[in-house]
């Protein structure tokens, strides 16, 4: 029996507790990078705890410093915080109480694994060389907590981790199940607004007006072709136009329309030059109708870049911890995004899903994702998260990547 | 001196009480069916007239009646008399004193020079043969005001009119100029509305979920193909989407996109050819890319269809009052619509076009426009115009 088995039997035992303390966050979901009644729950998950605590000025975030018995290697392990703006309608009798705000992308049950992640832990406390950091990290769902709390000085901070690790639940894959991948995992994720200005008039002359309509239209279908044409299909790129705005009433050619949009890339050169073909083609076809395009691109979170090594020793971790058949390795990126790309800029490591499909599916059938309004998750699961958690923690510190 | 020519110089002595009235009415704007302000104020103008005064249950309206000395044929003259619902910004001394309401398409002045044709021609009421009915209509601007009267069987009413006759103020006309064309004048007006349903998802996997959004410019691009490739180039429509809405954030594929838009076109076929053209280009754009598409035609007011002979006949009418070199031939029609064309449909008649350029510009803001100014003077030859299209048919017919 390998000795991780017996941190999965320890993590079981920890589960009625994470369990708890899920449900206690899922009521009240915060939004942002301040979430004080999620970081109180946290605190009083720890308690007892012979942990360090450290906090800066951007965000209510944490990082909790447990120390080994002897000094060594320093691995940081993540969990965020954050809900989402939106309605929940899942049914549960714990449901969230606060209208327009749920935890459908996990963050709860995350947050809840990495407190009693810190419980195992501390007690193998003796057993560990060196030391594990444990970020409780806000404002992930585009408020860029993770970069914050890098510029505050909290990752760079003394001992700066030699390796980071995360996890993200995943409601689509097998109950306990760990999908991962090398390289590039998730997507860089950028905003794009584009305004085209013409010259409103009466809806029966468009020849004296400039109609920006048809004009979105053009450029709305020309982006497309330029994913096709200008990029390469394998290093892909998603160009999605997810919000047009124009016009009033149905006899008034407005003056301008407003397209808003995002472009997933997995790798810089491909967001690059699909940055480029934005600008080209927003700009020239507006040109060719007598329209001016604003193109504005917001930078959001780059690819989540999991590095090469640290993925063979998760993997083997994973596979030593609960079978090699519950570890899935993914053939390709998701198109989703995660500011622990900021993370794993700085220190390398990786980003892994735990699979916590609800008991009555097969995997074959619709499972509410992340982001639904329905998103329901199997809460025995994070007993394996829990385990992983400590299991990666443990050899790391015993035995490098 | 031509009879015309009298009734100039009268019309012009009228002119200030038409001003007074125009401004009255400029100043308290109403919208739709129901102008209780405006009516007042017509009847204020027309107290003391010998004239019988006919309404009808579905509009504030009236048919204003005149009858000659002599029983004769019956012409029908129509003045609008609604406002739109926009705010004024012209800083005349008489802006509107309703926020978001202004006569931007000069119906106060419609019916203040209908006033005054009252007026003028029930001066003359000894030389008249037959009845002139006058319509002073509510509910143009898409209220369907004109349908509604006829409706209520005003229009129909004993003695039934023989002809119709409309004017309508253009800002960027020369001042007292008269605008015609026999055959369509002006456009049918449909507003069609294509609701495009997907399936929405995450932005970043759009192949999980079915995105409505280029389904929705692909059938906007391809209505205006269908445009040039099914429409008789020489029986034009022009098809316009003015509103297109569709998603919330930058990271959701939404469920549904709504189109809305015009269709005008100056014969039913063209018409009904275009309709046809959005059903079929929005149903199967749709169903190639794995979307329903539902789509909604209003139909608006029909083409407004002026008859030859009356057009021949105002003609004369406008030359002999103004000289030849007033009136101007239209090439082709115009693509604004109005609902004068139910009118035209049951009773042969035309709408022509009052020019009204302010003195020393050549180019001012134009109906419609928060900035819409016109030339008041102007109104003496509308006064006079109606007055004398009138006198003549009941004289000698079209």
């Amino acid at each position: 029996m390998s000795d991780l088995h017996r941190f999965l039997d320890e993590a079981r035992q920890l589960l009625p507790a994470a369990v708890a303390l899920r449900r206690r966050i899922h009521q009240k979901p915060e939004l942002g990078l301040d979430l004080p009644l999620t970081t109180a729950a946290v605190l009083d998950g720890l308690r007892g705890l012979d942990v360090g605590i450290a906090r800066g000025p951007s965000t209510s975030g944490l990082i909790v410093t447990l120390n080994g018995a002897k000094p060594g290697r320093t691995i940081l392990l993540r969990g965020d915080m954050d809900a989402l703006p939106m309605p929940e309608e899942t049914g549960l009798n714990y449901a969230s109480e606060f209208p327009g705000r749920m935890h459908a992308c996990g963050h709860d049950s995350h947050t809840a694994m990495l407190v009693q992640a810190a419980h195992l832990l501390h007690r193998h406390r003796d057993e560990l060389t060196g030391t594990v950091k444990f970020m409780f990290q806000p404002g992930e769902e585009g408020h860029g907590g993770a970069r914050l709390m890098i510029a505050d000085g909290l990752i760079d901070a003394d001992p700066k981790p030699d390796a980071a690790f995360a996890l993200h639940i995943w409601p689509g894959a097998k109950a306990g199940a760990i999908v991962g991948k090398s390289g590039p995992m998730l997507a860089s994720a950028d905003a794009w607004t584009i305004k085209i200005r013409g010259r409103g008039g009466h809806a029966s002359m468009p020849h004296d007006a400039v109609d920006p309509i048809p004009v979105a239209f053009e450029i709305g279908l020309a982006l497309q072709t330029m994913v096709t044409r200008r990029i390469d299909a394998f290093d892909p790129v998603v160009v999605t136009c997810a919000k047009v705005t124009a016009g009033t009433t149905n006899n008034v050619i407005p003056e301008a329309a407003e397209m808003v949009g995002t472009l997933r890339a997995t790798s810089e050169a491909a967001r690059e030059r699909a940055h480029e073909g934005i600008r080209r083609i927003a700009a020239n076809i507006a040109a060719a109708h007598l329209c001016e395009a604003n193109v504005s691109i917001r930078r959001g979170y780059p690819v989540t870049v999991n590095d090469d090594g640290f993925v063979d020793f998760a993997r083997g971790v994973a596979a030593e911890l609960l079978g090699a058949d519950k570890y899935v390795d993914r053939p390709a990126p998701l198109m989703g995004a995660e500011d622990f790309s900021y993370v794993l800029q700085r220190i390398p490591g990786c980003m892994m899903m735990l699979g916590v499909m609800p008991e009555g599916h097969d995997g074959h059938d619709h499972v509410a994702p992340c982001h639904s309004n329905r998103m329901i998750l199997n809460e025995d699961c994070m007993a394996v998260g829990i385990a992983m958690h400590a299991s990666i923690a443990h050899r790391f510190l015993t035995q490098g990547f | 001196m031509s009879d015309s020519r009298r009734f100039l110089d009268e019309a012009h002595g009228l002119l200030p009480a038409a001003v007074a009235l125009r401004r009255r009415i400029h100043k308290q704007p109403e919208l739709g069916l129901d102008l209780p302000l405006t009516t007042a104020a017509v009847l204020d103008g027309l107290r003391r007239l010998d004239v019988d005064i006919a309404r009808g249950p579905s509009t504030s309206g009236l048919i204003v009646t005149l009858d000659g000395a002599r029983p004769g044929r019956t012409i029908l003259l129509r003045g609008d008399m609604d406002a739109l619902p926009m705010p004024e910004e012209t800083g005349l001394d008489y802006a509107s004193e309703f926020p978001g309401r202004m006569h931007a398409c000069g119906h106060d002045s419609h019916t203040a020079m209908l006033v005054q044709a009252v007026h003028l021609l029930h001066r003359h009421r000894d030389e008249l043969t037959g009845t002139v009915k006058f319509m002073f209509q509510p509910g143009e601007e898409g209220y369907h005001g004109a349908r509604l009267m006829i409706e209520d069987g005003l229009l129909d009413a004993d003695p039934k009119p023989d002809a119709a006759f409309a004017l309508h103020i253009a800002p960027n006309l020369a001042a007292g100029a008269i605008l015609g064309k026999p055959g369509p004048m002006l456009a049918s007006a449909d507003t069609w509305t294509i609701t495009i349903k997907g399936r929405g998802g995450h932005a970043s996997m759009p192949h999980n979920a079915v995105d409505p959004i280029p389904v929705a410019f692909e059938i906007g691009l391809t209505l205006q193909t269908m445009v040039t490739r099914r429409i008789d180039a020489f029986d034009p429509v022009v098809l316009t989407c003015t509103k297109i809405t569709a998603g919330t954030t930058n990271n959701v594929i939404p469920e549904t996109v709504e189109m809305i838009g015009t269709l005008r076109a100056t014969s039913e076929a063209a018409r009904a050819r275009g309709q046809e053209g959005i059903r079929r280009v929005a149903g199967n754009l749709a169903a190639a890319h794995l979307c329903v598409a539902d789509v909604a035609i209003e139909r608006g007011n029909p083409v407004t269809v002026n008859d030859d002979a009356f057009v021949d006949f105002a003609r004369g009418v406008a030359t002999d009052l103004l000289g030849v070199e007033n009136y101007i031939d239209h090439p082709a029609p115009i693509m604004a619509a109005e609902d004068f064309s139910y009118v035209l449909q049951r009773i042969p008649g035309c709408w022509m076009s009052l020019g009204a350029m302010p003195n020393g510009r050549d180019h001012v803001a134009p109906c419609h426009s928060n900035r819409m100014i016109m030339n008041e003077d102007c109104m003496a030859v509308g006064i006079a115009m109606h007055a004398s299209v009138a006198h003549r048919f009941l004289a000698q017919g079209f």
